[in-house]
């Protein structure tokens, strides 16, 4: 049986985290210390992209002109 | 159905984070204020919820108004941040100054109410500032993600013009030239199955 992602939980551990970045001081953004492969760059771009797509031809983002947009969740 | 009600049924952290600003900005209207997405959270919306920040960034013009709303709103300042303990939303106010051009401001409909957000176009170079000039390669990736989805509605005259003002139009040209000579992977572009 698929395990269900347990999204409370998730969220209280984020939380933590996100509450002892900010008593440390850890506000600026971090590089990744090993750069991606180029190969792995493009894929996750394509996924990205295709994802976009996906939600636009479902209609859930919809360009309604030029600067409006519509979101529809559900 | 209250707001609070409406929080409740969010499934997703984009839809939790556009609620809550459209409440804001519907809170700031009367008082003339328009606060606008930015950073990371614009390339949330911009990317359908792909990317995921961590919290909100805004620009509102009267940073002392805006954060008399939130307060009224139940967000508690931290520091710099505010927290909404109940509703687990971190919400950061960068700056009073859109870097950008006002015309390009995007408005987004949610529900019943209207989120504004940077212009898609400001927010690629913000993206590629951060790729040149901090060496964020996570920033480079989402720049070319914009271009690549965007390609044919993005004002380009507009970019490469901003982008030379800001010595990024190298980085612009070598990201334009690469999405141009990418072979397609084939991508599955249905719904994962469950």
């Amino acid at each position: 049986m698929r395990r269900r992602w347990d999204w409370t939980t998730q969220s209280q551990r984020s939380e933590a985290v996100r509450q002892a970045m900010r008593r440390l001081g850890l506000t600026r953004r971090r590089a990744r210390t090993r750069p991606r492969d180029p190969d792995e760059l493009r894929l996750l771009v394509l996924r990205s992209v295709a994802h976009i797509q996906r939600a636009r031809a479902e209609g859930r983002w919809q360009k309604l002109d030029a600067r409006r947009w519509r979101i529809e969740f559900r | 159905m209250s707001f609070e009600e409406r929080l409740r049924q969010a499934r997703s952290p984009l839809e939790k984070k556009l609620l809550v600003v459209s409440e804001l900005t519907r809170r700031l209207k009367p008082k003339g204020i328009t606060p606008i997405v930015v950073g990371g959270s614009a390339v949330e919306i911009y990317s359908a919820g792909d990317y995921l920040s961590a919290d909100i960034d805004l620009v509102v013009a009267s940073r002392q108004q805006a954060v008399a709303e939130l307060q009224q709103m139940g967000f508690r300042a931290e520091g710099r941040v505010f927290y909404h303990p109940k509703w687990d939303i971190t919400l950061e106010i960068p700056d009073e100054t859109l870097a950008g051009d006002a015309e390009r401001i995007t408005e987004i409909q949610v529900d019943n109410g209207v989120v504004y957000c940077i212009g898609l176009e400001d927010l690629i170079l913000d993206r590629l500032n951060a790729f040149v000039y901090w060496r964020s390669e996570e920033d480079g990736r989402w720049a070319r993600v914009l271009l690549q989805a965007y390609a044919t509605e993005i004002d380009s005259d507009y970019l490469k013009v901003r982008a030379e003002q800001e010595s990024t139009r190298a980085a612009l040209e070598t990201m334009l030239q690469e999405i141009a000579d990418a072979t397609p992977m084939g991508l599955d572009n249905s719904e994962p199955a469950e």
